[in-house]
């Protein structure tokens, strides 16, 4: 598979297909044993994963400096304060104290946690700490944002507002290249934020192309 | 270094935040204080003795109240560091944050010495409440200083090996009592290793008697200091931390 960059590529499949192990090789919380699995113009060679071109193997802190990872569950700590939060995921990313600032200060204004910047986590509704989630997932403006099922268990309001943030991601970060990947089982979600998709089943990939070629596609012979 | 402070001081930030930090703390000072009174109240009993029992010869503050005080604490010890130490990675892989945390640019050591500093410095902080006790006798009393010294060398270095444990415990198990339970057999296990000791023939009696953690400590409190214990606990303490390390790192690479 591959992830072009500037584009939003949908990963679909019924639930068990491996959508999220995959993106767990890809933030680096799973090794692969095998296969091979590349992003944002990577390429890969059997059971390595490249990201923007970069092995995992071979150069693991680097990979991981230019990946944004959402997981499925906003599993975030509920003790700290969302401020406090995003210094800390700042300072795990190596960003200086200004750069920190001003990275706060574009989350606050594009993810919308103005209301919400001082509250702890742990007393933050689901959807506010999805926004959160991705806020620390965009912070450091990374090359590959991966996003597991960002709006799974979301209101139509809320879903609408987290799909208008990553749709804001495209052609970030300043300079183009970047690339997201997300997951979703729904295909409304996919046809409405991402302009290409790769649909896998039992861990293999069935299609991958555009949005409109994945439309005019039966889903038997895509089980098939 | 800033991402090894960052995940330190959120150890610290958590065990305060939570009504947990006041159950430990307060259990400290209670037992603390206890034993101190009571290490006193024996001093006190053996420095004016009744028309029952005899003077004790060459009665002394250090031998006879610190140092059955400082026994009696390590025992707290023994009991709270796993209290502390049982969170710290099983939690985050409960709750799920150990998928992120490994997400980010952070090496493997970093995130381990990180925790591990976090725990470290609490349980000294804990360790240093106990100096408030130490400078009242040092204040009114004249005890030997250097043996309390060598005590605290070697609490120190106990501690060092205690808390790796249960660090590195806790990063093998998502659930916090199983941690706590396992952290405590690690210190309970010296029995065992006791046994093997004496009934094992040579050198292999001298071998097993390193594992003898608590053992160790007997000649630091009687102000010994012998490269031998102090090679036993750091280099126990070393490779703990390195099967942590590795178990990390099997996130990094293949």
């Amino acid at each position: 598979m591959k992830v072009p960059p500037g584009s939003i590529t949908g990963l679909i499949g019924q639930n068990g297909a491996g959508k999220s192990t995959l993106l767990k090789i890809l933030a680096g919380f799973l090794v692969p044993e095998t296969g091979r699995s590349g992003g944002a113009g990577g390429s890969g060679d059997d059971g390595e994963v490249f990201v923007d071109g970069l092995s995992y193997r071979k150069e693991p802190m680097a990979v991981r400096s230019r990946i944004g990872y959402m997981p499925e569950t906003p599993l975030l700590y509920r003790e700290m304060k969302v401020v406090e939060y995003l210094d800390f995921v700042g300072k795990l990313k190596r960003l200086n104290k200004e750069k920190r600032a001003s990275e706060c200060e574009r989350l606050i204004r594009d993810c919308g946690l103005g209301q919400i910047y001082h509250k702890l986590i742990g007393s933050l509704s689901k959807g506010n700490r999805q926004r959160v989630a991705l806020a620390q997932a965009l912070l450091g403006e990374p090359r590959v944002l991966l996003l597991d099922e960002p709006t799974s268990a979301l209101d139509p309001a809320q879903a609408i507002e987290i799909r208008r943030i990553i749709q804001g991601q495209k052609g970030k970060p300043p300079g183009g290249g970047g690339a997201v990947l997300m997951s979703s089982h729904v295909l409304s979600e996919i046809s409405a934020v991402c302009d290409r998709v790769i649909f896998i089943s039992s861990g293999e990939i069935r299609f991958e192309g555009s949005i409109d070629s994945f439309k005019g596609k039966s889903l038997e012979s895509l089980f098939a | 270094m800033k991402q090894l402070i960052a995940i330190a001081v959120r150890e610290w930030k958590v065990f305060f935040q939570t009504p947990f930090a006041m159950v430990v703390l307060t259990l400290y000072l209670v037992l603390a204080g206890t034993y101190f009174y009571a290490s006193f109240d024996r001093y006190l009993t053996l420095a004016n003795p009744s028309e029952a029992t005899t003077r004790v010869a060459g009665l002394n503050v250090t031998i006879h109240l610190l140092i059955p005080f400082l026994r009696d604490l390590m025992s707290v010890f023994v009991f709270i560091i796993p209290l502390i130490t049982m969170r710290s990675f099983a939690e985050e892989k409960k709750l799920g944050t150990y998928d992120l945390l490994v997400s980010y640019p952070v090496r493997p050591a970093v995130i381990l010495m990180g925790k591990y500093l976090g725990s470290v410095t609490l349980v000294f902080g804990l360790l240093g409440l106990s100096l408030v006790y130490c400078s009242v006798i040092v204040w009114k009393g004249e005890p030997f200083l250097p043996q309390i010294g060598s005590v605290y060398l070697g609490y120190t270095l106990f501690l060092l090996f205690y808390v790796a444990s249960g660090i590195v415990v806790s990063l093998f198990t998502e659930n916090q009592i199983v941690s706590a339970l396992v952290t405590y057999a690690v210190v309970f296990c010296a029995v065992v290793f006791a046994w093997l000791a004496h009934v094992s023939p040579a050198p292999w009696d001298r071998f097993f008697a390193h594992f003898l953690f608590l053992a160790h400590l007997e000649s630091f409190r009687n102000g010994l200091i012998f490269t031998g214990d102090i090679a036993a606990y750091v280099t126990t303490t070393v490779a703990i931390l390195l099967v942590g390390w590795l178990k990390i790192r099997r996130h990094f690479s293949s």
